[in-house]
């Protein structure tokens, strides 16, 4: 196919949901099976072409130099030039077009059964269907403008999704804490596309990260502010503060777990297919820039640094929680400090390589809790129908049951996992799949994709270790310790959902789910478990020899997007021992702890969890480190409490002794003077006087939800840089 | 002075003048109809500069209907309007809207003046200053302007972007302010009622009000009226 | 062509009918009142477009274009304008900005 008409389908493939969302909001949107069916065939649509342009790209060699483009239409006119917007897919936009589009469809499947009894299923497949095309859009943008448009889309929609049940108190403090946060790293980000805009006078990829003069000049200038740091540097650094807050990295990791109060389908689609993908894959757009600071600069510090703690913080609070989809949450956030921990020591390929096949096993674990709760839940409506209609049958039950029943009857709660085990007999299709999703988050050894991506991320680390690299060593041990605890709290999430017997009687009622919803765990857990064979390393023993000329194809697939800077590129690897055994040790060991702890003995109805015992450790931990409260301690109860003083402090402390003092003065002057200055002194102190306490007043309520107020504030601001740009600024 | 400087002072004034009164007087009915006085002033303008098409356009549009949609809508929310002339925070909106006005003609005016070596002032300018600096009128200038707007190359995106945007706004305006009926009316009046409870319990349920009481009223009594002939 | 008026005349006089509209924006105790002020402010726009069309590029028309296209904003801001004072005074029996205020979280 020729390239011209790659370009039209790129530009095509995110058009089918975006118009979707118009479709079904205009048009459809009374009719919920037309609505969904709108939904999931614009997606597949996309799907189709985008797989279309990811077969073609495969096979063209120097696609890494040579990029699939797409016609690129003058936007801005700015005053020298014009701002063109266009698409291009290079190797890391063809790997996501490959990963992006199936995922969100089997996400839409299965959206198709799981909402079918909300009464606004219309609703929620018009905003998924503008948050499947919003990615789609960010990964075939060849600028960052437009990528950021779509990066915004995309925080729009994970706001307008998870607080998507907004009747739901919780809810809607989810979705506007998850818009805060990510607000926060947003704005870092627009200050480094600003930065660059002003640094090089574009915002193309092509013309900044592929182009190694651009690059260099770029290192050699130090930054503003004497931050001792490259300009490359700073805006790496900034950018990265978008994947901060967009991919839940330590320290604004607190949204992605109360991100969960959105239906299940939404997690998956945050958690591995869109939102914190997009932060990832931004980063990795933007390796060059970290890497042309060389191994081990700051940026690279920060990035990894940021990284480990995040891989670390994440997967220690993931083994002290009940509710299933926290665990899976704070284990997404574990997995992206990986990735990230990765790209900080120059891992490339393997950030790339364990982003993708993290997208379809968690992808996999979220739909297969949903599932599990949708299931448990059926179990309980069926328990308590069954309570209704036989009083006294009911009665014996209780009585069986003792007092576990009678607490758990006012607020039951699905998603808790000490209400669940045996499920294992109950959802067979969710447990083998969910089965195959965790071994392979866990890292099972050599079956799964989840083994293959880490072992890549180790060895990686361990390469850089052995070449006396410091971050490597700290991200090496790190990891490794992560990866332990990660294959532990999986077994931890398994056994205690699916083995030993019904804790609950809503678990001994739960039934399968339907097929919409078990076909595409079903997918998943292939991709799951056969995915990392698309990069085993070529000179791993018997199976590297075994894949031939296939092995590490990813890899080398993937690497050739770094071309034009050769100098940097690291070199050949050769097999090693250490990162291997590690892997294999942290895995099975993991998995072999979980499994003594909770898999020979299940959890009995009413016994406490065995991590319990951990004491004041596990409280801490529960309670996720204590962040929530530490944030509400340092940043909001500080600016709650400013906003409450602002007109005692500033009013009444600042203002009026100001202008007490000017009356005074006023006075004084005035009792030394005629009668004719005085009415002057005193009428002019008086005019300021009420001026100044009038903005006084007005500034006391600053928050007033009154849009004439905002403006009159915007504008004063915007008097004070003219003068200040006018006059002041030399 | 020529006739065209008088012309234009003796307008300038008459923008001016109706501009400060309808921002400031109180009965907001005279306040639209010195809207319109503005409105004719600025076409004058245009005429001025010689752009007869926006001269007509400006008498159509803003005058025709615009300025009628605004003697509607005060006509229509006659009952609440206050005399009151500006909001609290009027004092400190007249000191913005004249600083900023200070600096716009700081950067404008006919003058030069160095700050802090810095020259502001349009005399440097001379083009601006110039009073005979018009150029020549332009011939079919109303041709030349359609035809750049449905010329696919020039504004025939924009323009057709214009048309979709009227009538989206047209669409969106009968939409906003229909009035609810029947189940719509109390679907829509439970929602502001839970969302009310439900976001602040401190803040009374506020029910919608029908735009003309007597219509509702009257409706209730034919219902009533009906309930009674049935018994 | 001879008139005697300098271009800066049209542009103070622009300004002044745009500080004017600002005022009246942030002043106004009414929501129609607040819309007047933003067609004082449009006006004023199209005043300075149309200026700097006549006294500068006279053959272009990307000034007159754009001035063609604030009245098509201008006549769609005013009716989705007052639509929405209508809704909101329908369902608040107010039209007073200060007392909407929603956006208060």
């Amino acid at each position: 196919m020729s390239r011209e008409l790659l370009g039209t389908l790129t530009w095509l493939a995110p058009l089918p949901p975006l118009l979707s969302f118009a479709v079904i909001v205009l048009f459809t949107n009374r009719y919920r099976q037309i609505s969904s069916a709108i939904a999931v065939v614009a997606m597949l649509t996309s799907c189709v072409l985008s797989f279309v342009v990811f077969f073609n790209a495969v096979g063209i060699g120097n696609l890494g130099e040579d990029p699939i483009r797409g016609i690129a239409y003058s936007f801005i006119p700015t005053a020298g030039s014009t701002f063109n917007i266009g698409v291009a897919v290079d190797p890391l936009g063809a790997t996501f077009m490959f990963m992006v589009p199936l995922a969100c469809s089997l996400i839409f499947i299965y959206s198709t059964s799981y909402m079918a009894s909300d009464p606004l299923y219309t609703r929620f497949f018009a905003f998924l269907s503008l948050f499947g095309g919003a990615m789609m859009g960010l990964v075939v943008s060849d600028n960052l403008l437009s990528l950021f448009v779509f990066w915004e889309l995309m925080g729009f929609c994970s706001y307008a999704l998870i607080g998507f049940f907004y009747r739901k108190p919780s809810a809607y403090k989810a979705a506007v804490k998850a818009f805060m946060t990510t607000r926060v790293g947003d704005m870092l980000l627009l200050l480094g596309i600003v930065y660059l805009y002003t640094q090089t006078g574009t915002l193309n990829f092509f013309d900044v990260l592929h182009n190694a003069k651009v690059l260099e000049t770029l290192a050699a200038t130090p930054a503003v502010l004497g931050l001792g740091i490259s300009a490359a540097g700073l805006i790496a650094i900034l950018i990265f503060g978008g994947t901060v807050g967009k991919s839940a990295q330590f320290p604004l990791h607190v949204w992605l777990p109360d991100a969960m109060e959105g239906p299940t389908p939404v997690s998956a689609m945050i958690h591995a297919a869109t939102m914190v993908s997009a932060g990832i894959f931004l980063l990795l757009r933007f390796f060059p820039l970290l890497q042309v600071g060389g191994p081990d600069n700051t940026a690279f510090m920060v990035v990894g640094l940021i990284g480990a703690i995040t891989a670390l913080l994440g997967a220690t609070i993931a083994v002290a929680q009940y509710d299933i989809k926290r665990v899976l949450a704070f284990s997404t956030i574990s997995q992206l400090g990986f990735m990230v921990a990765a790209i900080g020591i120059g891992a490339y390929g393997a950030a790339v390589f364990h982003l993708l096949s993290h997208a379809f096993f968690k992808a996999l674990l979220f739909m297969g809790s949903g599932s599990v709760i949708h299931g448990v839940e059926h179990g309980h409506e069926h328990v308590a129908h069954a309570h209704g209609d036989e009083h006294g049958h009911a009665e014996e039950l209780d009585h069986d049951h003792g007092a576990e029943t009678a607490s758990a009857a006012p607020a039951f709660d699905p998603q808790d996992m000490r209400n669940m085990g045996g499920l294992r007999k109950r959802m067979p299709i969710t447990f083998y799949t969910f089965l195959a999703g965790g071994l392979a988050l866990a890292g099972f050894p050599f079956i799964t994709a989840g083994f293959w991506s880490k072992d890549e991320i180790l060895a990686d680390a361990f390469h850089g270790l052995s070449t006396g690299s410091l971050i490597s060593t700290i991200v090496f041990i790190v990891l490794a310790f992560s990866a332990l605890l990660t294959a532990f709290y999986t077994a931890r999430q398994i056994s205690m959902t699916f083995l030993g017997e019904a804790r609950t009687e809503a678990a001994a009622n739960a039934t399968e789910s339907a097929p919409a919803m078990t076909f595409p765990l079903i997918v998943l857990a292939v991709f799951a478990i056969f995915f990392g064979f698309v990069n085993v390393p070529k000179d791993f023993p018997v199976l590297g020899a075994l894949f031939g000329p296939a092995a590490g194809w990813l890899k080398s697939f993937i690497s050739t997007q770094l071309v034009e800077l050769q100098a940097f590129k690291e070199e050949a690897q050769v097999f090693n021992a250490i990162p291997l055994l590690t892997s294999l040790v942290v895995a099975l060991g993991g998995l072999g702890l979980g499994w003594l702890v909770y898999g020979q003995k299940p959890l009995k109805a009413g016994q406490t969890d065995p991590v319990e015992k951990l004491g004041g450790l596990f409280t801490f931990l529960h309670n996720r480190w204590y962040f929530d409260e530490l944030y509400r301690v340092i940043f909001i109860k500080p600016l709650q409490a400013i906003a409450d003083n602002y007109s005692r402090v500033i009013d009444k402390g600042v203002i009026d002794w100001a202008l007490e003092g000017l009356y005074k003065l006023g006075v004084g002057i005035a009792g030394a003077l005629k009668e004719f200055d005085r009415v002057i002194i005193t009428g002019g102190s008086d005019l300021i006087g009420n001026t100044v306490r009038s903005i006084g007043r007005e500034g006391r309520e600053l928050q007033s939800g009154q849009v004439q107020n905002y403006l009159l504030s915007a504008l004063i601001a915007a008097v004070v840089l003219m003068v200040f740009f006018l006059v002041l600024a030399q | 002075m020529t006739l065209q400087q008088i012309l234009f002072i003796v307008i300038s004034l008459v923008v001016l003048g109706s501009a400060v009164l309808v921002v400031t007087t109180r009965n907001l009915f005279h306040a639209a109809l010195f809207l319109v006085v503005s409105f004719f002033g600025v076409a004058g303008f245009y005429v001025l500069l010689d752009a007869g098409f926006f001269a007509a356009a400006q008498v159509l549009v803003y005058i025709g209907a615009i300025s009628i949609l605004f003697i509607f809508a005060v006509m229509l929310t006659r009952d609440v309007i206050t005399a009151q002339r500006g909001n609290s925070q009027w004092q400190a909106a007249a000191i913005v809207a004249g600083v900023i006005f200070l600096i716009m003609a700081l950067l404008l005016g006919p003058f030069s003046v160095t700050i802090r070596g810095r020259e502001f002032g349009n005399a440097n300018w001379p083009f601006a200053m110039d009073g005979n600096a018009i150029k020549a009128a332009p011939g079919n200038f109303v041709g030349i302007l359609g035809t750049g707007l449905v010329d696919l190359n020039q504004y025939g995106v924009p323009f057709l972007l214009a048309a979709v945007l009227l009538l989206v706004a047209m669409v969106g305006a009968i939409w906003v302010a229909r009035e609810l009926r029947g189940r719509e009316a109390e679907r829509a009046a439970a929602e502001t009622a839970v969302d009310d409870a439900d976001m602040d319990a401190n803040q009374p349920v506020q029910e919608p009000l029908p735009l003309i009481e007597t219509e509702t009223h009257e409706a209730h009594d034919s219902r009533n009226a009906a309930a009674t002939e049935k018994h | 062509m001879i008139n005697g008026i300098p271009l800066y005349w049209y542009l103070i006089v622009s300004a002044a009918l745009f500080c004017i509209g600002l005022y009246g924006v942030m002043a106004r105790k009414n929501v129609i009142a607040v819309i007047m002020g933003v067609e004082l402010m449009l006006n004023a726009v199209n005043i300075n477009l149309i200026a700097f069309w006549r006294y500068i590029t006279p053959t272009s028309i990307s000034g007159i274009t754009f001035a063609a296209f604030i009245f098509v904003v201008a006549a769609a801001e005013a009716a989705v304008g007052l639509a929405l004072i209508i809704s909101i005074y329908r369902n608040t029996r107010s039209v007073d900005p200060e007392k909407i205020d929603s956006m208060k979280l």
